[in-house]
């Protein structure tokens, strides 16, 4: 029932981490200086990969609960909050790096722009996600609910990526359209680093993910196996 | 003119790894947390046996 991490993952964990290495050499070293901006826009790679990972994690977590209501499977009930819980903690460094970013190029750490906005309701909405299981104690019950407020919470990751295209945002539009308001022309170096940065963070996710629906796993197991004991 | 804007660079990767370290930390304590209920419940279960 404890299920121990594959040789394949020990691997994988290798070449994630050799891979943020590289992409903060590449952020560090390769990239040029924008010269509007200055050194604050170098921010922009990993702002933009831990948010693309975030949001992976509330899609795989969107996934998993379906898959759970339709099997009944534990097994998806831990890959939801693995992935919920990924998703929050890299959303949350999105939202941080983009502050930051912004104090200096919006002159404000923080604005309700629509983007904003859409971001920091979803981190809300996906936290409660948590205070509802924490209140929840029969496991299949916890599993059927917290299920359902992940499907339907999911409505906020497509809103919030969506938002600087439906509605009027000063946030700069970096997938589809390089020609709106705050964006720079990336040279070829810029944009070698930014789909870098994104592959290398997806592989990350990848790693991170699969350790912590073991853990979720195993801790599950081992209460189970308690519970019955008791 | 480029504006001086490494101090805001610095915190921002700052904020990128201090985030990735934590979560990858604090997986590593549940992980060991969790290691040592297995080892007391293994070692219950031969005391009784």
């Amino acid at each position: 029932m404890i299920k121990k991490a594959p040789k394949t993952l020990l691997v994988m964990d290798a070449l994630a981490a050799l891979g943020l290495i590289s992409a903060l050499v590449l952020v560090f070293f390769f990239t040029p200086v924008e010269q509007t901006m200055g050194m604050v826009q170098k921010v922009f790679y990993f702002h933009v990969a831990a948010t693309w990972t975030g949001m992976l994690g509330f899609l795989l977590a969107m996934v998993a609960s379906v898959a759970y209501l339709k099997t009944k499977k534990l097994d998806w009930d831990s890959a939801a909050v693995a992935g919920t819980e990924i998703g929050m903690v890299f959303v949350l460094i999105g939202i941080i790096t983009g502050s930051i970013w912004a104090k200096p190029i919006w002159n404000t750490w923080w604005t309700w722009d629509p983007r904003l906005t859409t971001t920091f309701i979803m981190e809300l909405i996906y936290a409660a996600y948590f205070v509802l299981r924490a209140n929840l104690t029969e496991i299949r019950q916890r599993a059927r609910l917290a299920s359902i407020y992940a499907i339907v919470g999911f409505t906020t990751v497509p809103l919030t990526f969506l938002s600087i295209r439906i509605f009027r945002s000063i946030h700069p539009v970096v997938i589809g359209d390089s020609s709106s308001s705050g964006m720079f022309a990336m040279s070829s170096s810029m944009l070698f680093t930014f789909i870098y940065s994104l592959v290398v963070f997806s592989l990350f996710f990848v790693v991170v993910f699969w350790h912590r629906y073991l853990l979720e796993n195993n801790q599950r197991n081992l209460t189970t196996i308690i519970m019955e004991e008791d | 003119m480029t504006p001086d804007t490494l101090n805001y660079f610095v915190a921002g990767y700052i904020v990128v790894v201090l985030g990735i370290g934590g979560y990858i930390l604090s997986l590593v304590i549940r992980s060991a947390s969790l290691k040592r209920k297995l080892d007391q419940k293994s070692d219950q279960d031969s005391t009784r046996e």
